[in-house]
């Protein structure tokens, strides 16, 4: 098992590197040069010169791209706002626990709500629950999550006057972007969980359950449940991904001061140091997360373990159902 | 199960009906008021009632909407600017409502020679530190900002040398004579901050800034907001302003901010959505005022010299005759704009209005047929805003109808601006915003000879000379017969196709009894006045 997370760790390093040099080839490639986007266009050759110099940017490609990885492997550094002159860990650091908190939040919700209508649903296959819950998901699936906070802002903060339509300076303020995030992963978890389950209930072990009299609870809980959570996890983890890194449209919509926002700003104005450590840092995060993933699903998973388990445990797994075997052939 | 499946569909069809309808006003609902929606510096009122309505936010505070994303305090930065001017001060300012200067931070001017102005600073002007505004800081200021970014360097464009004679009293050179410099001055652009500043790093400018107006800052959340709380020790007290604390909000989407103004978190906003003006003009937003003002802006396409067949004036004036220009102003701006009347936009000093020119596709047919031009097509880079996309779209359709293909590519900013400079688009459609200041020099200016923008670059001598004259004459009477001329000619030029003036409103509660707005383009909430 540890084998298994230390490769699995490793292999988000180079994951990094290659991340890291995607995105500056891609910016040193778009159109739009930083410089005029900060001195503008009626400036003088000189001052023009003179501003790309202090930005770093009259040195060649390579040379820019070793310093920046050498800048954040050796001092954590990821350089300098164009935009505000500040360092860019401290511009991220300002607002990430932001963009986690919505995007971690919305997660919870669709884990929290989509699971279990998907279970409900596919336990009573094409009855009226199953097809309300699949209707319902495939609208909700549907509705851009911009749309419905626009909706949610105007019932409940403009004509109800229950919640703040905009901030996050209490816990009341998360509610509604949460909402509005969450709901299309609830309907995504919904569907995926309702299919999974739907698999894995057709399954011969499931009805051997049954038919040794399992009560229907325990073999949907214990059985069905269990076995149908390992493409959910893998929806779950993409979707921790997405719905950080595309909270964009709701982090405006609500004026929350994430991430999204940031980059958003960044890319308009060109301030590449922003972009290159905003994309870092929602490359480690989904790193992290699909390595989360990965670990759970060796833990989920028997045969996964098996796979990594070291050579002697494999061995003595191996020797011991020959002997029962053995023992089962003597009796 | 028929049955069943129609009557889901019914529901699910009442819900979304119910969600849309929510989504949009009342058509049906008589407005309260409707005003006047005639562009122009239009003020009113809708169903205010002070006594009815009871405010949200603290008392004694000042709570307001922006769409920017604010950032540094620091004067080298290109940003910040609503936020900038409650904390640092220059040496005018403009009164908003009559655009009447007043000296503020100098005490008193004078030209020695037609390039060199002689500045003395007030004594009794301190900065929040206690420290007196010296030349020092004067001079500091200006090499922090000279050069820094856009808007300064049009601005310092003409300065050349800072001398200083004493303490309190300082010489600004300039290269040639430079009419619009107290205009320029008055500026954010040039204020003055203090030199205890000389280390600060890039953190220390987010939220300790030193200058001398009224407010300190006492929060600066990326992203969220700008907070401020009165100055104890400010120095003006004739300038001191009505509320002791500030809170500047700031906003991604016009809705949400609209949204929180309407349930009443906030006491005004800025340049709020078309949508949202055309719901206020309608009476639907209650208990508030609003301010459709100028934004000094004029949207034109301009036909560049290094385009060969725009040689011909008979091409140019066909391209023009071609454009409903009412139709695109209504189009793309409602009511937040009118059909442009010439090259300057509204509240600009020495405007001259012109008729503008008369749509006829059949003319313009003629005359390309006169010209030789058959089958020509052309192709524009622009950026992706609604307005500019709304416009470039309709005269791709006028065009369209007198045999003039335009082919449109869209990017954002960024990306477009390297297509003007390099004059890599055969066209280009732009707008001549007023920076912060009302002198036409700052309009114009972009138009020159030496301007880095190819694409709207004019290099015709007799024009250049008319904008150098009304650059330079301290002269009134001569600016203003030069910068006329200046426009004449460039409107029976036809390089450039004026399309529209924009408006922006701005809306308060009626506890307030003026705003930001007016003829000045920065939002100087430090000025907001209270109903007693």
């Amino acid at each position: 098992m540890a084998k298994y997370i230390l490769k699995r760790v490793l292999m988000v390093i180079p994951v990094l590197l290659g991340v890291v040099l995607l995105v500056f080839t891609i910016c040193e490639f778009t159109p739009g040069d930083p410089v005029y986007s900060i001195v503008g266009t009626n400036v003088s050759e000189e001052v023009y010169e003179a501003k790309k110099a202090e930005l770093g940017l009259d040195k060649p490609f390579l040379v820019r791209y070793v310093n920046y990885v050498v800048g954040i492997v050796t001092e954590f550094d990821f350089g300098v706002s164009y935009g505000t002159g500040r360092n860019v860990g401290t511009e991220l650091l300002e607002r990430l626990p932001k963009t986690f908190k919505l995007g971690l939040c919305s997660i919870l919700l669709s884990v929290i709500i989509g699971i279990p209508l998907g279970v409900l649903a596919a336990t009573k296959h094409n009855s009226l629950r199953d097809r309300t819950i699949a209707a319902g998901s495939l609208v909700f699936a549907s509705i851009p999550d911009f749309w419905n906070g626009i909706i949610l802002m105007l019932f409940f903060a403009l004509y109800l006057g229950w919640l703040p339509a905009t901030g996050t300076d209490s816990w009341k303020g998360y509610i509604l972007p949460v909402i509005s995030l969450g709901l299309p992963p609830v309907a995504s978890l919904t569907r995926m969980t309702r299919s999974s389950m739907l698999e894995t209930v057709r399954q011969d072990y499931i009805r051997t359950a049954r038919a040794k009299g399992i009560p229907e609870g325990t073999v949907i809980k214990r059985h069905a449940l269990r076995n149908s959570l390992i493409p959910v996890m893998t929806t779950v983890g993409a979707l921790m991904g997405s719905t950080v890194a595309g909270s964009v449209v709701v982090e405006t919509l609500f004026g929350i001061p994430g991430i999204g926002t940031l980059l958003r700003n960044a890319i308009t104005t060109r301030d590449y140091p922003l972009m290159q450590g905003g994309v870092l840092m929602l490359a480690v995060w989904i790193s992290l997360v699909n390595l989360l993933v990965d670990v759970l699903y060796a833990v989920v998973d028997p045969r996964i373990r098996a796979v990594y388990s070291s050579g002697k445990t494999r061995k003595k797994k191996e020797a011991q159902p020959q002997g029962k075997v053995e023992e089962h052939g003597e009796n | 199960m028929k049955k069943l499946r129609k009557i889901l569909a019914l529901i699910l069809a009442m819900l979304m009906t119910l969600l849309i309808s929510a989504c949009g006003t009342n058509g049906n609902e008589e407005p309260s008021q409707v005003a006047d929606p005639t562009p122009g510096v239009s003020q009113g009122v809708v169903e205010a009632d002070p006594d009815a309505f009871e405010r949200q936010t603290a008392a004694d505070s000042l709570t307001v909407g922006v769409m920017w994303e604010l950032g540094s305090f620091d004067m080298a930065q290109n940003n910040n600017w609503c936020a900038r001017v409650m904390v640092y001060e220059g040496l005018f300012y403009i009164d908003q409502t009559t655009s009447e200067m007043h000296n503020l931070l100098c005490d008193t001017y004078d030209f020695v020679d037609d390039t060199h102005l002689h500045i003395k600073l007030r004594d009794d002007a301190y900065f929040s530190d206690g420290s007196p505004v010296t030349s020092e800081d004067a001079l500091w200021s200006w090499q922090r900002m000279v050069g820094t970014s856009e808007n300064n360097t049009v601005s310092f464009i003409n300065f050349e040398e800072f001398e200083i004679i004493n303490d309190k009293e300082f010489i600004l050179a300039m290269n040639a004579p430079y009419a619009a410099v107290i205009n320029v001055l008055a500026g954010p652009t040039f204020y003055i901050t203090s030199k205890n500043m000389e280390n600060y790093t890039a953190d220390d400018y987010w939220d300790k800034p030193i200058g001398s107006g009224p407010f300190l800052v006492t929060e600066n959340v990326s992203g969220s907001h700008v907070s401020f709380e009165l100055n104890p020790n400010y120095w003006n007290s004739e300038l001191m302003p009505e509320f002791s604390t500030c809170t500047i909000k700031l906003y991604g989407d016009a809705s949400s901010m609209m949204i929180d103004y309407e349930t009443g978190a906030l006491d005004g906003v800025t340049n709020i959505d078309g949508t949202d003006v055309t719901r206020v003009l309608n009476g639907d937003v209650k208990n508030t005022s609003y301010m459709l003002d100028p934004q000094r802006d004029v949207y034109y396409i301009a036909l560049p010299e290094y385009m060969e067949v725009f040689d011909d004036i008979r091409v140019r004036e066909a391209l023009a005759c071609a454009i409903d220009y009412d139709a695109v102003a209504a189009a793309a701006l409602g009511v937040m704009g009118s059909k442009a009347t010439g090259p300057l936009g509204d509240g600009v000093m020495y405007q001259k209005t012109y008729d503008g020119v008369r749509y006829d596709p059949d003319y313009a047919r003629d005359l390309l047929a006169q010209a030789g031009v058959t089958d020509l097509e052309l192709t524009v880079y622009y950026e992706a805003t609604s307005i500019y996309t709304t416009m470039i779209t309709m005269v791709q359709a006028y065009w369209d109808e007198i045999g003039v293909t335009l082919n449109m590519e869209s990017g954002d900013m960024s990306t477009i601006r390297e297509y003007l400079i390099n004059c890599a688009t055969d066209i280009c459609i732009y707008n001549n915003g007023g920076n912060y200041c009302l002198d036409p020099n700052q309009n114009l200016s972009f138009n020159a000879a030496n301007s880095m923008n190819g694409c709207i670059r004019l290099t015709d001598e007799e024009l250049n000379e008319y904008l150098s004259t009304g650059a330079s004459s301290y002269d009134s009477a001569v600016r203003e017969e030069a910068y006329g001329k200046a426009q004449d000619w460039m409107v029976a030029s036809y390089r450039q196709l004026y399309l529209a003036n924009s408006y922006q409103m701005n809306v308060y509660r009626p506890y307030i009894e003026k705003f930001v707005g007016g003829t000045y383009r920065t939002t100087y909430f430090r000025f907001v006045d209270f109903a007693d």
